[in-house]
């Protein structure tokens, strides 16, 4: 009863507003009247009781506003005053108010861009079914420094011994090319188990799902096509599905399209986005299914109820066991990782991104300081307005309130105009960012993102609008409603000011030292040596496709005749074939056996292995250390008398102290049966994985056969060479394309395409930092000079040199920088340790670091001082004398 | 009452003024003088306190107002109790019989 008589009051009151006040105002007057009528039955005469009645009411404004304050809905239409009081004070100073908006648009924006890019990728679940239920599962040893892979007899031996799962899944790449036109066309395919979508609790929209059955070695030549693809490809006909797309000259039979939105889970990186999805079609028969050969990966789903400590218990106390039952295979430190899946796609990315958010928060803090010395000044204006409404009784609080209405008035419209400075940002970022960030394609200006932006703004404005409205609150009536009321008020204000300017320049200075950090991590990492030439290094990638390859001897043919007629290219200093190209993203780890020691497989030390052709070693520019190179008599027997060569950290390792130079070793598994390659030669360390990875030892086999990149030094533009080398190739047999042609270079700037996105961005903040730094003091110095605008012209008229006057108005500004930097120097030695883990061969405590920021800072406040500074010198002193 | 007083007996002073309206509908000055007279000068409410309190118990329900003439044929707005008020002052005033009463023994008792 109570809640609807009050609802229907407030809409009265709001809807009704004039009549409401007629009433008030009657029932005031009419109050009045009897008392007055009332004291003049006392005895009093009619101006007596009309004087009287009105002290008795304390004037009849005052009572309606005390009525009025205690009536439905008030809070609301206080409310309401407020904000157009403070439109009406800001609408007065357009200038202050355009800034602040703008300063807010800018911090506010890039918060939200970072933000939606962060929430997309790090905090947004995935999009499947119960997706906190999926893991990753990871065999590793100590041997291993990336663990990524698992075997398919592993994932066997894990079936029959746990119950964990409900479906354990593998996958791998399956580059094929689409064989059935002029020119083979590259695809991005995956080969995935059936346990794998069912994993993932994928359907297709057209057609059939992968089963079991069609996951065989015998039946595996089914396909299910992306979306896109069978937009592309096949226009969306739905009669695509039981077609035969022929892939690498054999048949596969289209089987469905997947859904739109499905993102399939690869091994990774943008280019990795499946068009066709085939099964696996493994089983326990075939050779490269062993224990050992790990080159698969997995997602499996946990069945309900099982927890992520439980499962992570009994996978490694299985692998203790399978360590011990199969100890040829599984090295003694074999051990499986369990990770949540979420985590294992985002963790490569989780700590730059959170780097930057945090960046963006500094810069948003000194944005809030500009609009709070901005609101500072515009306090002239609401001084009196203030004063006024304290002397109609409004309460400090009330007063409190205005202000921060104001503050949040300005970062709610500045907010409004900050989310499209973060559209274009989010769509730069994911133009411009790192090519391997996950999840890109969920990352959106979606609500959660909104009502982030509108925390934010909230929170901004009621940092911003704290002090100016402390400051406010504290207004004396008496002396702001006298004309030039200055004094104590004037000095408060100036040490507020004094604070902000304060923390802005140590807020900079805290994102310059960043940004220095991180410059010199990445030129440091550049300059690193990766171990071979890196300019003018062409690379490309080729497949053989067709069944003629599988015959025996077809291939070692085919290369040699590729080989030969790509040298003859002019323009071409050298050219060779290898397996793995290093810093490429890929690798290829065997175990090390040594023929006179013999020891178990899976003892045996992991290398990194490379099939090269002999002119590897010339084409990389990659030295030799000891013994000799392979040459062409080499390679033409490396059949029956294969060679190899090690890098200097395997032989120190497996040789320390002596010569290997004539040993005999094997890659991967003991197989007395086979040749034993000879140690030929020593050549210094590669870095396989990353510049500033270090090197792992290496070992080189000289083969024809294995190898499928081209690896080319010369001068010609990449484009050439792709043109030239794919002529040469279709030349000898259309069906052999080149594929991913990439520089040396771009491989390595890939490499460090994150680090160099931290960078850039951190770097674009500190100088966004250290402009609204250098906004701040000059808006502070403008001010200084506009005041003491009579002490200059004073002491101009007495005679005082112009660097006088530059000292005494620069003073101040030096004073807060000096404390500024003091203050930042502490705060970044805190704060970039968790820049630790960015940095290469930098400590976070730099002293150049250090020396270097404070130079950029002092030169910050003087090009901000500038423009002040020569105003101040150039006051004409009778103009200053008169004006005051 | 200033304006502190009147805050700490807010409860006290609706009840007053429900009390002061049982027999009869009265308009603001009305109540101001009923509630004196009843309290024997004790309680002299400011209109700064009443007419607040007034508007305030109307919107919840436990007066009504109307616009009459007073003794002396002047406009005047006159409060009426509704059923709701009656039952709210006869429930206030059991509560607070109850709370002087465990006050009073309070007050009374040793140490």
């Amino acid at each position: 009863m109570g809640i609807l008589q009050k609802t229907r009051s407030l809409a009265r009151n709001l809807f009704h507003r004039e009549n409401v006040e007629r009433d008030l105002d009657a029932e005031v007057r009419s109050y009045s009247d009897l008392l007055q009528e009332e004291k003049m039955s006392d005895g009093m005469n009619s101006t007596e009781a009309k004087r009287s009645a009105h002290i008795s009411i304390g004037g009849p404004e005052q009572l309606k506003e005390e009525i009025r304050g205690n009536r439905a809905g008030a809070w609301l239409e206080s409310l309401w005053k407020d904000v157009r009081f403070g439109v009406r004070v800001l609408s007065k100073n357009p200038g202050v108010t355009a800034i602040a908006i703008l300063t807010l648009a800018i911090g506010i924006g890039a918060n939200t861009a970072i933000f939606s890019v962060v929430k997309g990728v790090l905090l947004n679940s995935l999009p499947y079914p119960q997706s906190d239920r999926l893991v990753k599962l990871v065999a590793t040893d100590n041997d291993t420094p990336q663990p990524t892979n698992v075997s398919y007899e592993l994932v066997q031996d894990w079936k029959r011994r746990t119950n964990l799962f409900s479906a354990i899944g593998m996958y791998r790449d399956f580059p094929v090319a689409v064989t059935d036109q002029d020119k083979p066309e590259m695809l991005v395919g995956l080969r995935a188990s059936a346990e794998y979508y069912e994993a993932l609790g994928v359907q297709p929209i057209l057609g059939r799902m992968i089963t079991k059955d069609d996951d065989r070695p015998d039946r595996w030549r089914v396909i299910l096509l992306s979306y896109g693809f069978w937009q592309a490809h096949f226009g969306g006909n739905p009669a695509a599905v039981g077609q035969k797309l022929y892939l690498n000259a054999r048949p596969y039979e289209i089987l469905g399209v997947m859904p739109r939105d499905f993102v399939a889970i690869t091994r990774g990186g943008k280019e990795s986005v499946p068009q066709v999805f085939a099964p696996l079609g493994y089983d326990s028969s075939l050779p490269y299914a062993c224990r050992s050969c790990q080159h698969l990966q997995s997602v499996a789903r946990l069945r309900d109820g099982v927890t992520l400590a439980e499962a992570r218990m009994e996978m490694n106390a299985i692998a203790g066991r399978l360590a011990h039952e199969f100890s040829n295979d599984y090295s003694p430190s074999f051990a499986t990782l369990v990770t949540p899946l979420l985590e294992s796609q985002v963790k490569s990315v989780r700590s730059v991104m959170l780097l930057v958010l945090g960046a963006t928060g500094l810069v948003l803090l000194i944005a809030c300081a500009n609009v709070a010395s901005l609101l500072l000044s515009v306090a002239a204006t609401r001084r009196r307005e203030l004063a006024l409404r304290a002397a109609l009784g409004a309460g400090r609080a009330r007063l409190l309130r205005q202000v921060l209405t104001e503050s949040i008035l300005l970062t709610l419209i500045g907010g409004a105009a900050g989310i499209f400075v973060a559209i274009a940002g989010i769509r730069a970022l994911i133009a411009w960012g790192p090519t391997d960030i996950p999840r890109l394609s969920s990352v959106a200006l979606d609500g959660g993102v909104l009502a982030f932006t509108i925390g934010v703004c909230l929170v901004t404005g009621i940092l911003a609008g704290l002090l100016p409205a402390l400051q406010a609150a504290r207004v004396d009536q008496r002396e702001a409603l006298q004309e030039g009321g200055r004094g104590s008020v004037g000095a408060r204000r100036k040490l507020f000011r004094g604070v902000l300017i304060v923390s802005e320049v140590a807020l900079a200075f805290v994102l310059t030292v960043g940004t220095s950090l991180l410059v010199l991590s990445l030129v440091r990492v550049l300059k690193e040596n990766p171990g071979f030439e890196t300019k003018n290094l062409y690379t490309a990638g080729f497949t053989l496709i067709g069944p003629k390859y599988a015959q025996p001897g077809a291939v070692p043919q085919i290369n040699q005749q590729i080989l030969e007629r790509v040298r003859a290219i002019p323009g071409i200093e050298s050219v060779a074939l290898t397996s793995i190209l290093p810093l490429s993203g890929g690798w290829d780890r065997d175990g090390f056996i040594i023929q006179d020691r013999p020891m178990k497989d899976s003892e045996a030390p992991d290398v990194d292995a490379y099939s090269v052709t002999h002119d590897y070693f010339r084409t990389m520019q990659i030295p030799l250390i000891r013994g000799r190179f392979f040459t062409a008599t080499d390679e033409a027997a490396s059949a029956t008398a294969p060679v190899a060569i090690i890098s200097a950290t395997t032989a120190s390792q497996m040789w320390p102290g002596a010569n290997p130079i004539g040993k005999r070793i094997q890659l991967g598994a003991r197989q007395d049966n086979q040749p034993w390659a000879e140690i030929v030669g020593i050549v210094p360390d590669v870095h396989q994985y990353a510049l500033d990875a270090g090197a792992t030892p290496e070992a080189y086999i000289l083969s024809i056969a294995a190898p499928s990149n081209f690896i080319v030094r010369s001068n010609l533009p990449s484009n050439v060479l792709t043109k030239e080398i794919g002529d040469q190739l279709a030349a000898l047999d259309k069906n052999i394309p080149l594929s991913s042609p990439a520089t040396m270079e771009e491989l390595i700037a890939r490499t460090v395409s994150q680090r160099r996105f931290l960078t850039t961005l951190v770097g674009g903040f500190g100088f966004l930092a250290l402009l609204l730094a250098g906004i701040g003091i000059y808006g502070v110095m403008s001010y200084h000079v506009s005041q003491r605008g009579g002490e200059i012209g004073i002491r101009m008229a007495l005679g005082a040199a112009p660097n006088s006057i530059l000292r005494l108005v620069a003073d101040d500004a030096f004073r807060l920088a000096m404390i500024g930097s003091f203050i930042g120097t502490a705060l970044a030695l805190g704060v970039t340790r968790v820049l630790a883990t960015q940095l290469y061969h930098v400590r976070p405590a730099d002293p150049t670091v250090y020396a270097i920021s404070i130079a950029i800072i002092a030169a910050d406040m003087f090009l901000a001082c500038w423009i002040p500074a020569r105003r101040a010198m150039r006051v004409d002193p009778m103009v200053a004398l008169r004006h005051d | 009452m200033t304006k502190q007083q009147t805050e700490l007996l807010q409860g006290t002073l609706d009840m007053l003024i429900l009390k002061s309206l049982v027999l009869e509908p009265l308009h603001g000055l009305g109540v101001a003088r009923r509630i004196e007279q009843v309290t024997r000068g004790t309680f002299q409410v400011k209109p700064g306190s009443l007419f607040p309190a007034l508007h305030r118990m109307e919107e919840e329900g436990w007066l009504k107002s109307y616009w009459g003439e007073s003794a002396n044929n002047r406009k005047a707005k006159y409060y009426e109790l509704t059923r709701t008020g009656r039952r709210h002052l006869e429930n206030e005033t059991e509560k607070w019989g109850r709370i002087s009463l465990a006050i009073a023994r309070a007050l009374e008792a040793e140490g």
